[in-house]
């Protein structure tokens, strides 16, 4: 749209001066034809007047040259007859150029030619005439001389001087009719340029009035143009500021990440000393859950062993018990047998008591049996206290045992337990290894990546330097844009267009 | 109890004298024991001690009797005097014994769960009774020990109807 309005203007200019510059160049032309037709109006004029006035010459030369030669012929104080000679040859000369002047000047007229050519020829014989006369003279046949002009000469005179007229008042009639056409054309060529200088000047006007309006608009354009460059100036000005500060904050944001990105580095070495150790601490707990291991496998033997122990312990106390059992059985037996023997030396006593004084022997023996049998009663009591003592002591040894037993199957699973942990230790320890490995090339990498970090930095921070440079510059510019808007401003307020 | 001292005991039973083992009174009576209880009979009422291994049960007889004793071949009934004698004790009684009273053509057993061994007659006094005694026991008990031993009457079981079953 605006550029179409653009070309628009541009055209509608074009075309305006392009009228204006036709108009002057027709103006121009009309001017110059005029002024062609009136210097050629003057040329001919002038040439007329020439003709006239070397006409009047001609004359006058005839004139003189046929006192020339009156003198030559009737004047006897002739102080040298020779310069006489010179003066008439000169003289003839001279009408001779004359005549070749007028005759071109003439032919550029376009002026009757026929009656020239008559006064042409009676100058012809009237130079002959002359010649003859003075040919004459020379014979000294003077007399004849004298008539010859008187007579002869006089008539071709004569008729030269009316032919001379003729033709002057011809030119002079031509000059009149020249001057009347001449103001004629100089009318005409003033009206018309008068008409043509109103044209140019109304057309100027237009033009002129048209590109003011025109300036007043593109000024008023430029006017809020540069009022906007103004404002966009002081925005850019103030974003510029901005992004310096952005710059500045940039360029300290920069160093402070090339030195954390420096203590990153130093962190990762540490990781990576750390890693190092840690995988040596590795291998040795490596090392160590080997040797657990074979601790493990060695109390899993002695375990066995305890566990095999045991069982015998377990196997001699059943035995034990069993033997016991035996013995608990005898001693009931002859806890019986006491018990029997008890009541047979009763009923021994019983019978001596009632054999009287001859049983009091008897008496005295079946007591002692009587006696015998209650220790062996009590004597078996005791055996089966003491064998209950043993069993108690037995199964206690069985409960031990069993415990015991219990004791070691817990602590076998235990050792499996704890060869398992050491297992899984052992695994974790690898595994933690393996991740200690890792994690030192993990550091070694981010090492070269903090190295490659550095100088990409270092180009940042001169990126930064050269933006905040760049930047600088741009202030400048963005400045001098301003200055120039104030320019602007000022001149079209000083032009008030 | 260790052996150690089980010998020592042992040893200071053995080395009493013969007198204090052998008393000069006459040990005239045989004691036995039914759960708490010591009884005491003469030995002239006492054919035989035996042991006592299983006791037939028949039915139809008094509570006191719970059977009948098979000695070698003789039947003999088994009494239980304590329950006879309406004599109540809380206790288990534990019989392994029985023995045998033989007189006025009556022979039967009582039963014991120990032979307690001797006493004398002289020690049982027959004029103490405790005031809660009933008519049975006063009826079948002739005697009582100062520690507590009830003498049995050999007369009164042997002869008294209340105990005598005729078939």
């Amino acid at each position: 749209m605006k550029k179409g309005l653009l070309i628009r203007t541009r055209v509608r200019l074009i075309f305006g001066f392009s009228i204006v510059i036709l108009a002057a160049i027709a103006f121009a032309l009309i001017a110059r034809k005029n002024q062609t037709k009136v210097s050629e109006m003057n040329e001919e004029a002038k040439r007329l007047n020439e003709i006239s006035y070397s006409l009047q010459g001609l004359r006058s030369n005839s004139n003189r040259l046929t006192i020339l030669h009156h003198e030559y012929l009737f004047d006897i104080h002739i102080e040298s007859e020779k310069e006489m000679v010179e003066q008439i040859k000169s003289k003839k000369n001279d009408i001779y150029s004359r005549l070749d002047y007028i005759d071109s000047l003439l032919i550029e007229s376009n002026i009757k030619h026929d009656l020239f050519l008559t006064i042409k020829r009676d100058f012809m014989t009237y130079f002959a005439g002359y010649d003859k006369l003075l040919e004459l003279t020379v014979q000294n046949k003077r007399e004849e001389a004298k008539t010859l002009l008187v007579k002869e000469q006089q008539v071709v005179y004569e008729n030269i001087r009316v032919n001379t007229l003729k033709l002057e008042e011809i030119v002079d009639h031509k000059i009149t009719v020249n001057e009347v056409e001449y103001k004629r054309i100089e009318k005409k060529v003033s009206d018309s340029i008068k008409l043509l200088g109103f044209i140019l000047i109304s057309l100027t006007t237009i033009l002129a009035v048209w590109v003011l309006y025109l300036l007043r608009k593109i000024s008023e354009e430029i006017k809020s143009g540069v009022e906007i460059i103004s404002k966009s100036t002081t925005d850019i000005l103030s974003t510029i500021t901005q992004i310096s500060t952005g710059a500045a904050e940039t360029a300290t944001a920069v160093s402070e990440t090339t030195t954390t990105i420096e203590e990153v580095r130093q962190t990762a070495l540490i990781s990576n000393q750390k890693a190092q150790s840690l995988l040596q601490s590795s291998q040795k707990a490596s090392d160590s859950a080997d040797k657990g291991r074979d601790s493990v496998h060695k109390v899993e033997e002695a375990m066995e062993n305890i566990d095999k122990q045991m069982k015998l312990i377990s196997a001699t106390v059943a035995k034990l018990s069993e033997q016991n059992r035996v013995i608990a059985d005898i001693t009931s037996t002859v806890s019986d047998i006491a018990d029997q023997s008890n009541l047979l030396a009763v009923n021994a006593a019983i019978e001596a008591a009632k054999a009287g004084e001859q049983g009091r022997g008897f008496a005295i023996l079946a007591q002692e049996i009587r006696n015998l049998a209650d220790q062996s009663k009590r004597a078996t009591i005791q055996v089966k206290e003491i064998i209950n003592e043993v069993n108690k002591s037995a199964n206690l040894a069985v409960g031990v045992t069993e415990q015991g037993a219990h004791t070691v199957d817990a602590g076998m699973a235990l050792v499996h337990q704890s060869g398992e942990v050491i297992d899984i230790l052992a695994e974790n320890v690898e595994e933690a290894a393996e991740a200690a490995i890792q994690i030192s090339s993990s550091t070694r990498q981010q090492m070269a990546g903090m190295d490659q970090i550095v100088p990409a930095m270092e180009n940042i921070k001169k990126a930064s330097e050269q933006n905040s440079d760049g930047i600088k510059l741009t202030q400048e510019a963005v400045q001098n844009i301003h200055h120039l808007g104030k320019n602007l401003q000022s001149v079209i307020l000083k032009h008030n267009l | 109890m260790s052996n150690r001292n089980i010998l020592k005991e042992r040893a200071i039973v053995n080395a009493r004298p013969e007198k204090e083992l052998f008393g000069t009174e006459i040990e005239d009576v045989v004691m036995f024991k039914l759960i708490k209880t010591l009884y005491a009979i003469e030995n002239k009422w006492i054919k035989e001690i035996v042991r006592v291994k299983t006791i037939a049960p028949i039915p139809g007889l008094p509570e006191f009797v719970p059977g009948l004793l098979n000695i070698r071949g003789e039947i003999y009934s088994a009494v239980n005097i304590q329950i006879f004698l309406e004599h109540r004790e809380i206790g288990i009684s534990d019989i392994n014994s029985a023995v045998i009273i033989s007189g006025n053509g009556v022979e039967y057993a009582l039963l014991a769960d120990s032979i307690n061994g001797f006493d004398s007659s002289e020690n049982f006094k027959s004029d103490s009774f405790p005031e809660n005694f009933n008519s049975l026991q006063r009826e079948f008990i002739k005697g009582i020990s100062s520690n507590g031993t009830l003498l049995l009457d050999g007369d009164a079981l042997t002869q008294n109807r209340k105990i005598i079953i005729e078939q």
